[in-house]
């Protein structure tokens, strides 16, 4: 097995038994990207000096036996919408082609007080609107186990690069699925913590009532340890609650004998496709020789997250968008007319069609005369939806569903018709609106040989139990052992 | 509302500050009749909205100054700046520069 292919809970063996610098580990990994990117474009920026500088301090605390993290000195890629210092960060967004920013996100600033290595900037989606990734206004990401196939998205980049290996582990955002939804496309672990879980100080809003920064990796270990690191303390966002998670390997590692399941049959059926459903039945009965136990549940109002979602998502993002006007650190167009020319010219030219259908459906919710009967109602109704999570798992232990109604799709599949496209999230854009955590575990292949996965959903704060159930069929299946061939 | 006009449409981006170019105002319509036919499935749900909000819980920070980034820094990314300033065209409200 290639050093790129083991999980971060061994290369962090390696590295603190001195038997590999984090420097010749962080070559590996360049040189995999180097390698590999032209074909996938899962990487937007590759930051080859900032990544050996890392590297070489991340080997100098190891050196000098103080305890370190298990991500000190541990490759890590970071989606384009995450800014960081000194490091182009364009949201993907011809608005943003050439903005560096001048200060860390606080998920940045905690990578780098433990060392951990900022290998580059992953792509996406325009400012994380999108499920397939074709939105960058850079390149098309492919997805490494059909180059014909997308990867999902938004943060098909951040997925992709874990997928191939080009990566141990990298950080994506979720407002709708956007962590959960490549994660199963391409196979691997990816999890949207709770809302409050970790501080979005310096990412890019997209809509704030939703968006959460998460990590990808390719074994539950791997992604619980990201997200010890990324949880930590913030005083700059008001909605990070203070209770950063804490890796315990023995926790994860527990049994589930006696936990409770919840699945709402009738949803599940009515959406996924006959091999989605297939597996997803395996996964349960798995669960079930294990000593868990399924119910049958019903989230009343879940049918209606897709239109809430697509509701309060716009409107917040035709809010948070307006800072970009081509005035202060946007590229601006526009020049030789007036004031709302630069501001007219800069975002028409700057943004493309999909954010631009946002804001303009987020202008008309919000707008008088509308406000009540869309963006209000769809607050109340995602009031119903936050409470039958609630009861719901106060019932059960954790819910389960698909992560996808189907596996990867191709390229161009659903580039013009959007409806379509925002379906690919009908499992997953409920989770956020209810602000409970969501993981995304592999569950093995279709006969195309794409993966499929399962989303696993529980309580404010108790990731511990999703990675529980993960780890369960991570052990018995080993998924995570397959590489895609590039 | 369950279908858009060209003029709802030029309206709402007017608010927006966007252009929609008019080789692409079929599809947009197109596209925002068929968004909005999904969402208006909530149309199906009664509220009593006097008794539903929504809430939400967030954590206060001691309102104490903390050092600012430079302003050369900041000032970088801006298209046209003069430290400590940036630059707008010049302009009268309701008029042109």
């Amino acid at each position: 097995m290639s050093l790129y292919e083991k999980p971060i809970t061994e290369l962090s063996s390696l590295l603190t038994e001195k038997q590999i610098t984090s420097v010749e580990l962080t070559k590996i990994f360049l040189d995999r990207i180097d390698q590999t990117n032209p074909t996938l474009n899962s990487f937007l920026t590759i930051s080859h000096d900032i990544a050996l500088a890392d590297a070489a301090a991340a080997d100098q605390k190891i050196q000098s036996g103080q305890p370190t993290h298990p991500l000190c000195g541990i490759p890590v890629g970071i989606k384009d919408i995450i800014c960081t210092q000194d490091i182009k960060t364009t949201g993907a967004s011809k608005i943003l082609e050439n903005f560096v920013p001048s200060y860390d996100a606080t998920v940045i600033a905690h990578l780098r007080e433990i060392s951990a290595v900022r290998i580059g900037k992953t792509n996406c989606d325009e400012f994380a609107m999108g499920s397939s990734n074709e939105n960058s206004a850079f390149a098309n990401c492919k997805n490494p186990w059909d180059l014909s196939c997308v990867p999902g998205g938004s943060s098909g980049g951040s997925a992709a690069a874990v997928s191939s290996r080009q990566t141990p582990t990298s950080l994506g955002t979720d407002t709708g699925g956007s962590i959960r939804q490549p994660a199963s496309l391409c196979g691997i672990v990816g999890i949207k913590p709770t809302y409050g879980r970790v501080s979005r100080f310096g990412s890019m809003a997209f809509a704030s009532s939703l968006d959460q920064i998460g990590p990808f990796a390719n074994t539950i270990e791997d992604a619980a340890i990201v997200l010890d690191a990324i949880s930590q303390n913030c005083t700059q966002d008001s909605t990070y609650q203070g209770k950063p998670y804490n890796y315990v390997p023995k926790h994860i590692h527990a049994e589930i004998k006696g936990k409770t399941i919840g699945v709402d049959w009738a949803f599940i059926e009515a959406y996924a496709s006959d091999e989605v459903l297939a597996n997803f039945k395996q996964q349960i009965a798995f669960f079930e020789s294990l000593g868990a136990v399924s119910k049958n549940i019903s989230i009343a109002h879940q049918k209606y997250a897709s239109a809430c979602y697509y509701i309060i998502a716009p409107a917040e993002a035709s809010s948070n968008l307006a800072r970009y006007d081509g005035i202060r650190y946007t590229t601006q167009k526009g020049q030789e007319g007036g004031l709302d020319q630069i501001y007219v010219q800069s975002r028409s030219e700057g943004f493309g069609a999909e954010v631009q259908r946002r804001i303009l459906l987020g202008t008309f919710v919000l707008s008088a005369g509308y406000y009540d009967a869309y963006y209000n109602k769809a607050c109340h109704i995602r009031n119903r939806i936050q409470n039958d999570y609630k009861q719901a798992l106060q019932e059960v232990d954790i819910i389960a569903t698909p992560t996808t109604p189907a596996p990867a799709f191709k390229l161009g599949a659903k580039t013009n018709n959007p409806l379509e496209m925002y379906h690919a999230d009908v499992f997953t854009v409920a989770i956020p609106l209810a602000g409970n955590p969501g993981l995304s575990i592999p569950t093995g292949f279709n006969k195309d040989n794409l993966p499929l996965g399962m989303q696993l959903v529980g309580r404010h704060f108790d990731e511990e139990t999703l990675f529980q159930f993960g780890h369960k069929i991570q052990r018995e299946f080993q998924h995570h052992t397959k590489v895609p061939t590039l | 509302m369950s279908k858009w006009t060209k003029q709802d449409l030029e309206n709402i981006a007017k608010l927006a500050k966007l252009r929609i170019q008019p080789e692409s105002m079929h599809d947009r319509l197109r596209e925002f009749s068929d968004i909005l036919g999904h969402i208006e499935v909530l149309e199906q749900v009664q509220l009593d909205q006097s008794t539903e909000t929504t809430s939400q819980t967030l954590q206060m920070f001691a309102d104490t100054p903390q050092p600012c980034l430079p302003i050369e820094d900041v000032l970088k990314n801006a298209t046209h700046a003069d430290v400590p300033f940036f630059f707008i065209p010049k302009f009268i409200e309701g008029g042109k520069s």
